[in-house]
């Protein structure tokens, strides 16, 4: 033990630190190495994050850690095997999957072939497309016991089966590579595979095997006494063999000691993993270590003292370390920032202005007080001067040769002299215009520019100063930045605006000139000759003499800016009030900047602190290209070159839908049933780094125009979907913000509810239309009811007028007549009387004859129905019209029978109208047009005579034209009736009766009839050769 | 001609006017004498027990009865009464009812007097008479289906103006029975409507007006 803490006391910074404070006084400026080496990377210096009990991890040890390829982290736990998105846990219990592991999970390992196995106190799982399963099917054994797994170096598991030897998944099948070697106490404890295809077996008591070709070999070392729990075979031949009494390296030939740290020779190693940077992590009982590619080992502080073991290590396919221990999870992110505070030695949390010297030295300032330097992980510090004393406001320098501007004692020179450091300062007393100097700036020629708090500018050349204020046209007296442009332009940044001295001139830029705000608090001259500047109301630039800002910036970009720096991959680095931000300088220029594109940094990335210090030189570029930030919370840089490259893509999943929260089985041809208010889907994107950054757009397509705006939400609903079919699209951003994830989608229909069905649709319409049919046939039914009733009416009227015809008329008639003949016989036959009595006697025959068929109803004779065109036929000859007045009767349709006194009526007005033609109009052209059409009865009778006179057809006074009659008529049968007249353009007279009205079987034939057929209406001739053109 | 040798005549009609032309016909011939006229049913059987006469003429509708149901009742009594329907129409379903009932001569009121006279004098020499132009009617619709009772009377009915429901009201049948009679009535009339019907049931003498 006492070794172990030996080593963990040379580790520690606080040792450090009192060592430091130590330091000798004599020197002129003292540097304190705390060990041979530092690591590049300080354990403290990860983006570190935790997760226990509090943050949802499901309590227990962890005893395995490994990702499926679908960017799931699974954990093998006490309690189970929790599987873990970044951001939420679920833990597979048998009380939550029936199939799911029972008890504590030992072990797990992902293959190629997305299985994922897991390792149980009794048996293994297989876990693949979302179904466990006992591995024994798998395997087709009859039971499965497996002691060590492995992920072979081609992707595939290897397995050490207790009863069924050492044994290799692969996409045919599993391969028995070797049953179990005849030994006693043969017990494997870890497996791995060599580069070069050897498989290494540790074993609990036997020590170190090696499979080769089927044949067992003991080696490649002899570690019989020691219970080998973990191998992590590295580079070629290079082994890393964690054992319950210290971890060892074999280097292919023979022990490499020298690197083992002595806290590590004898400790219980628990796990071992490696990293992309090649450093090696190591988990002890003790806690964890880590050895660096360079072979300096660190130890993790944080948990001290009550660091619980590590039992597992892994590292994700982002490069993220994880670790697990009793306590739960860790990850370890190797963050773009790396951050120097305190617990990496600095004096201060906060600290001033930063400079980079050529020598890979940084120098800080903190703000208390003083001027320090850091270089591979040493601090040192410059006593020189009084700089200890003092409050460093500006530092800038060329080569071995710094100048550092003073709270209090003006201006100092320094310069490092064979590793020590000489110093000059320059005060009022030598001419400077004041003892503040808040800006440094060393020109190419050597010229210094020193800026004062309050009283201008001093410029020391050819060991002179000469002093600019505002009386000679400088803005302010207070100056906040100096930089220099390509032709030697002097530009000074004050709260009045931004000044430019050349050639022994001043030029001003104000408000006016286009700058956002007058208070000008630092300079960035770039590689292009654009100066930037950072101003208290956010970001502008001058090119080319003039003013340059952004019309529409982001928020971000309206702040106070502190800081600018390039770096040399095209980004801007801003450091505002509040953010740390990176934008593409060229975006910038050309006013393409929005709101997502400032990509801002925070304590994820490796940053504690976003607020950089407003002081000058806060951000800075060093000659790697890093840029360097001075924050509240220690200095940080970044390599833009990282930053740029994590472009590992976030995996996008579809895990489920629900419809009003009742989960939808996603197997198969998805179909929702119908009539669901809610369609929930949830999704995850899988990038373990930052996964609080993801951001993801989704698009239903059937539905969405567009991909939604980016939002963290990890659900999606949509409500009141018609019946159709879909398909959700989900892609997602990395940590970064780089839209580079593939798509995930998700096909589905929603069934329509029965009234969106076709059937019920059609139904509906058909439904409505005979709604409308019964309506209209119920009216035409209440009409001709009507009709019918008027007719009964009439039918008892003509019976009582016939009747009366009959008693008195008739009967007198027959009685005259009888009387009239006894008379006749009287009468001698020479008498001159006879012949008028007999014509007497004949007349009243004829009287009594019409009589009787008056009284019988029978006016006209029972014909059929083509007999109407025939009726009116007739007529010419009739009413003794001219024979040479073109008459013909034509029929269109198929004639069909009509009511008889529909008939009747039709044949009176028609008969009346043609009467009216025939001895009025003068006409040399009569027609009657007869239309039998589905859904009426049409009767024209057109003229080409001289016409009624209009006034007379609207007066109604018709005199002899029977108008009115007609009119009356058509009235009383329900027909429309209509009178065309142009005085010498001859007569139409229409009549048309309702087909209901008109015809006597209107229904006797399809109900749809009148809708559905459509006769072919073919012209007729009338039958009768009369009817016929008479020339 | 003696007095018991002339063909004694009795007139039922319920036309004064009527009665009035037929005795001037009667007068006027030699061989026949006008014994009594009624103008009912009653007092034609009344008249006729009373004057037993030879031939008698018989209108067939009268203000209380039909010519018919009067013939009927005057033959139950006195199964030789030679008597001779007279009407205004030659329906052929009257005409044949009226020779079923035992009528010997058919007339029309319309047939020339000296057709009438013969008719009279060919009945009282114990032959029946039937005109050649009824004959023929009667011919026509010998094959057809007579209407039953309960037709006649919808028939009436239809004839009077009523409308169905008034006739099954009337006839204590229901709506759609009359309809059904109805039916049957304008097939076997050959009618397209009840007015044709109606038509036709006159002319035949199925109703009487």
């Amino acid at each position: 033990m006492r070794s172990l803490s030996t080593f963990l006391d040379l580790l520690s910074g606080r040792s450090r630190l009192s060592k430091w404070l130590a330091a000798g006084l004599g020197l002129a400026c003292a540097a304190y190495a705390v060990h041979a080496k530092e690591p590049k990377k300080a354990m403290s210096q990860y983006g570190r994050e935790r997760w226990g009990i509090d943050r949802g991890f499901p309590s227990g040890a962890v005893y395995a850690i490994t990702q499926t390829q679908d960017g799931y982290l699974w954990i093998g736990t006490e309690k189970g095997l929790v599987r873990f998105d970044g951001l939420n846990f679920h833990l597979f219990q048998k009380s939550n999957t029936a199939t799911g592991p029972a008890g504590p999970v030992l072990g797990l390992s992902a293959d190629s072939e997305n299985n994922l196995w897991i390792t149980l106190q009794a048996g293994l799982l297989r876990y693949h497309e979302g179904k466990f399963e006992d591995a024994s099917a798998y395997f087709k054994w009859p039971e499965t016991t497996v002691t060590a797994m492995c992920r072979g170096k081609d992707g595939e598991a290897i397995f050490a089966a207790l009863h069924n030897g050492i044994v290799r998944s692969g996409a045919g099948g599993p391969l028995t590579l070797a049953s179990m070697p005849a030994m006693p106490n043969f017990l494997v404890l870890s497996i791995a595979e060599m580069a070069d295809g050897r498989i290494l077996l540790g074993t609990r008591d036997t020590g170190l095997f090696q499979l080769n070709g089927g044949q067992y070999s003991a080696g490649p070392v002899e570690l019989r006494d020691r219970k080998i729990n973990c191998l992590l075979p590295s580079d070629k031949q290079e082994l890393w063999i964690g054992t319950d009494n210290g971890l060892l390296r074999w280097n292919g030939k023979e022990f490499v000691d020298a690197i083992i740290p002595p806290g590590l020779s004898h400790a219980q190693i628990l796990a071992l993993g490696k990293d992309r940077e090649s450093n090696t992590w190591i988990g002890t009982a003790e806690g964890l270590f880590r050895i660096d590619s360079e072979g300096v080992p660190s130890r993790d502080e944080e948990r001290r003292p009550t660091s619980a073991g590590v039992t597992a290590i892994f590292q994700d396919r982002e490069g993220n370390v994880w670790t697990g221990s009793t306590r739960g999870l860790e990850r370890f992110r190797d963050t773009v920032f790396t951050t120097y505070s305190l617990p990496e030695g600095l004096p201060s949390e906060s600290n001033g202005p930063v400079y980079l010297d050529s020598d890979g030295r940084t120098w800080f300032a903190p703000s208390e007080g003083g001027l320090y330097w850091l270089k591979e992980g040493v601090v040192g510090r410059v006593e020189t001067a009084g700089l200890d004393g003092d409050v460093v406001y500006s530092v800038t320098g060329d080569g071995g040769e710094l100048w550092v501007g003073r709270q209090r004692g003006g201006l100092t020179h320094l310069r490092n002299r064979g590793g020590t450091w000489t110093s000059e300062t320059y005060t009022q007393a030598q001419g400077l215009s004041q003892n503040s100097v808040y800006a440094v700036h060393e020109t190419g020629d050597g010229t210094v520019w020193a800026a004062t708090l309050s009283a201008g500018v001093s410029r020391w050349k050819d060991g002179k100063f000469s002093n600019f204020t505002s009386a000679d046209g400088l803005l302010s007296n207070s100056v906040a930045a100096i930089t220099e442009g390509p032709d030697g332009t002097m530009w000074f940044a004050t709260p009045k605006g931004l000044s430019a001295f050349s050639n022994g001139r001043w030029r001003s830029f104000a408000q006016k000139d286009g700058l956002p705000s007058e208070d000008v608090i630092c300079l960035l001259e770039d590689s292009t000759g654009t100066l930037w500047l950072g101003t208290a109301k956010g970001l502008a630039w001058i090119r080319s003499g003039s003013v340059g800002t952004l019309e529409e910036a982001p928020d971000s970009l309206r702040e106070p800016i502190y800081g600018i720096e390039q770096d040399r991959n095209g980004g801007l680095w801003i450091a505002t009030a509040n953010r740390v931000l990176r934008v593409d300088r060229v975006r910038l220029l050309q006013g393409k900047v929005s709101g997502d594109d400032p990509r801002e940094y925070g304590p994820a990335d490796g940053l504690r602190g976003t607020e950089v210090v407003k002081r000058n030189r806060s951000v800075v570029a060093d000659h790697l290209g890093r840029v360097w930030f001075s924050t509240n919370r220690g200095i940080s840089f970044v390599d833009p070159v990282r930053a740029m490259g994590s472009s590992v893509p976030t995996l996008v999943h579809i895990e489920g839908i629900s419809a009003d929260g009742t989960a939808i089985n996603m197997e198969g041809g998805m179909r929702i049933p119908a009539a669901h208010q809610r369609v929930t889907f949830t999704y995850a994107g899988l990038s373990l780094s930052v996964p609080e950054r993801v951001r993801f757009k989704y698009k239903l397509e059937g539905f969405d125009r567009d991909w939604s705006q980016p939002t963290v939400a990890r659900e999606a609903t949509y409500t009141n979907l018609g019946s159709d079919s879909y398909r959700f699209r989900v892609i997602a951003s990395n940590s970064d913000g780089l839209w580079n994830s593939s798509e995930s989608a998700l096909g589905f229909k929603i069934d329509p509810a029965f009234w969106q069905t076709w059937w019920f649709r059609l139904s509906s319409v058909l439904a409505f239309g005979l709604a409308t049919l019964a309506f209209l046939r119920l009216r035409e039914l209440r009409l001709t009811r009507q009709m019918n009733m008027r007719f009964e009416e009439r039918l008892a009227e003509r019976t009582r007028i016939a009747q009366e015809l009959h008693d008195t008329l008739l009967q007198g008639f027959l009685s005259a007549s009888m009387q009239l003949h006894v008379a006749d016989d009287h009468i001698d036959a020479d008498s001159a009387a006879k012949p008028f009595v007999g014509r007497v006697l004949e007349l009243m025959g004829r009287v009594i004859d019409e009589g009787r068929n008056a009284v019988r109803g029978l006016r006209l004779p029972n014909r059929e129905p083509e007999d109407l065109e025939e009726a009116f036929a007739g007529i010419q000859q009739e009413v003794g019209a001219a024979q040479e007045t073109d008459f013909r009767v034509v029929a269109e349709g198929s004639a069909r029978q009509l009511r008889p006194v529909i008939r009747e009526e039709v044949y009176r007005i028609g008969r009346e109208a043609l009467v009216n033609a025939f001895r009025h109009s003068s006409a040399s052209n009569v027609e009657v047009e007869l239309e039998y059409a589905p859904s009426h009865l049409r009767l024209l009778v057109r003229d080409n005579g001289s016409g009624i006179d209009p006034q007379v057809i609207q007066a109604g006074r018709d005199g002899h034209w029977g108008l009115s009659g007609m009119r009356e008529r058509a009235e009383r049968i329900g027909a429309r009736f209509r009178v065309l007249s142009a005085a010498s353009a001859g007569t139409e007279i229409e009549l048309s009766v309702p087909g209901h009205i008109a015809f006597e079987f209107p229904t006797s034939e399809s109900p749809w009839g009148w809708l559905t057929k459509v006769s072919p209406r073919k012209a007729r001739e009338a039958k009768k050769g009369k009817s016929e053109k008479q020339k | 001609m003696s007095e018991e040798k002339r063909i004694r005549v009795f007139s039922v009609d319920d036309h004064p006017l009527l009665r009035e032309g037929i005795a001037a016909i009667i007068d006027n011939q030699p061989d026949m004498v006008m014994v009594a006229q009624a103008a009912n049913s009653q007092d034609a059987i009344q008249q006729f027990r009373k004057h037993r006469p030879d031939v008698t003429l018989m209108d067939l509708r009268l203000p209380d009865d039909s010519g018919i149901e009067t013939m009927i009742a005057i033959r139950a009594e006195f199964p030789d009464a030679r008597i001779i329907m007279l009407t205004t129409f030659e329906g052929d379903v009257e005409i044949k009812n009226a020779l079923e009932s035992g009528a010997r001569g058919y007339v029309l009121k319309s047939m020339p007097p000296k057709e009438l006279v013969e008719v009279i004098r060919q009945v009282h020499a114990g032959k029946k008479r039937i005109p050649p132009q009824l004959a023929a009617q009667l011919a026509e619709h010998m094959s057809d289906e007579a209407l039953t009772e309960r037709e006649v009377q919808v028939l009436s009915q239809i004839a009077g103006g009523n409308r169905n429901r008034d006739i099954a009201e009337q006839l204590f049948i229901s709506e759609e029975t009359v309809k059904v009679h109805i039916k049957h009535i304008m097939e076997k009339l050959g009618a397209s409507d009840r007015t044709q019907a109606v038509a036709i049931g006159i002319r035949r003498g199925i109703i009487q007006l």
